[in-house]
């Protein structure tokens, strides 16, 4: 043992364990960057790519009884017309920055093109259901144009029938349109809108904040980085081991001084020095 | 030696194709338009389907294949450092691969011919 460690003390040892160990480190945060990616890559890069789109009207995509499909999932639109203060209702168990909250859903009951039909807005967060942002009277009033995220709805809280939610009127689990179209009597669109501006601004201290707009994890992509990063990780173990197995091979004798399997002079080694054992070996 | 040789003819060969195929991928989408940055954009995935994730990630597990099994043949037939390294390398460019497994062909079949007949592996 004593006298492996003397071999791998030799100059030359040291200074390729230097350069294997610089290496390994350089490919261990590759694979720590890959995975840092792989982390951001499926929520962060989804939201931004998907709400990098340009936005389009709300109604040249959906109409009430025509289902949202996946590519206009997350897409961001535009939509005008004016809140129905008297039907907002509070969704509860909504976390912002880590804090319980309610979102305050306002149906937009449109304007021009699909006049009359209505769209659930989150138009935000707010701390309390008393809060003074949730109030209906703190919905601005008159026309407004939106931009916001389109969402799918959410499905239908799983309940036995004629169980309610045990939440106090005006309150909801989730934005579940099979509940909104008994609240609301305008025609409902077949998804929910984020907010993220309006037009005229929301004034005064009364405004719920806004909520990012989230949206589901890109699997594909994660996993793509996740096997990157299992690649560098292994290449890092990989110079390790291959200074090991140098090492162990100049203990033995049989490491060549220099390398002269390439002169055709030297020929290959001796059969009785078993050259013939690769790292599989 | 000589299943060492094949285990790193057949990967130069892989890694090789699979290379092309990464590199039309990204000509292709560097071609194609659309509202999402290059990277994002389908590539191959246009061609072959869902091409643009596991073309990428075959031909990163490839290289790592053709890494381990370029290393071990060196420990079988102890070529030239510096030369080997470039094989590895050349599993990195386009086209480079092919010339490397020329290379190491030439250099290990007349190893092979030097060789006792019984050794295995």
């Amino acid at each position: 043992m004593t006298d492996v460690l003397r071999t791998a003390l030799k100059p030359r040892w040291l200074a390729l364990l230097a350069v294997a160990l610089g290496l390994a480190t350089v490919m261990a945060s590759l694979g720590q960057w890959q995975l840092d990616r792989a982390r951001e890559n499926s929520r962060a890069r989804a939201v931004r790519e998907a709400t990098a789109r340009p936005a389009v009207p709300l109604t040249s995509l959906l109409a009430p009884r025509r289902p949202l499909t996946n590519a206009d999932v997350d897409r961001p639109v535009t939509a005008q017309g004016r809140w129905d203060a008297a039907h907002q209702v509070l969704v509860a168990d909504r976390y912002l920055d880590g804090v319980r909250g309610w979102w305050v859903l306002t149906p937009l009951v449109l304007d021009g093109a699909g006049s009359g039909d209505a769209v659930a807005v989150v138009r935000g967060w707010v701390p309390s259901p008393t809060d003074a942002a949730a109030a209906p009277d703190a919905v601005p009033a008159g026309p407004v144009r939106v931009q916001a995220v389109l969402r799918p709805p959410e499905p239908p809280v799983d309940r036995a029938p004629g169980a309610g939610s045990g939440l106090p009127a005006g309150q909801l689990d989730g934005v579940d349109l099979t509940q909104l179209v008994q609240r609301w009597p305008q025609p409902l669109i077949a998804g929910y809108l984020v907010l993220t501006a309006q037009d005229p601004p929301a004034s005064g201290t009364a405004v719920p904040r806004p909520v990012p707009p989230t949206a589901p994890s890109s699997q594909v992509l994660a996993w793509q980085n996740l096997s990157y990063a299992l690649q560098w990780f292994v290449f890092a173990g990989f110079m390790l081991a291959l200074w090991v197995r140098l090492v162990r091979d100049d203990h033995r004798g049989r490491l060549p001084s220099s390398a002269p399997a390439a002169d055709p002079e030297a020929g290959p080694e001796p059969a009785t020095t078993p050259t013939d054992r690769g790292v599989l070996s | 030696m000589k299943s060492a040789l094949t285990r790193y003819r057949v990967l130069a060969y892989a890694t090789g194709v699979f290379l092309l195929l990464l590199t039309l991928h990204v000509v292709l989408q560097l071609a194609q338009t659309s509202d999402l940055a290059w990277y994002d954009r389908d590539g191959i995935g246009s061609v072959l389907p869902g091409g643009r994730t596991w073309v990428p990630m075959v031909h990163g597990y490839l290289y790592l294949a053709y890494v381990i099994i370029t290393v071990d043949l060196w420990f079988r037939t102890r070529l030239v450092v510096w030369k080997t390294v470039l094989v590895v390398l050349a599993g990195t460019v386009p086209f480079m691969s092919f010339v490397a497994e020329r290379w190491v062909r030439g250099q290990v079949e007349p190893l092979l011919e030097a060789e006792p007949a019984d050794r295995s592996a």
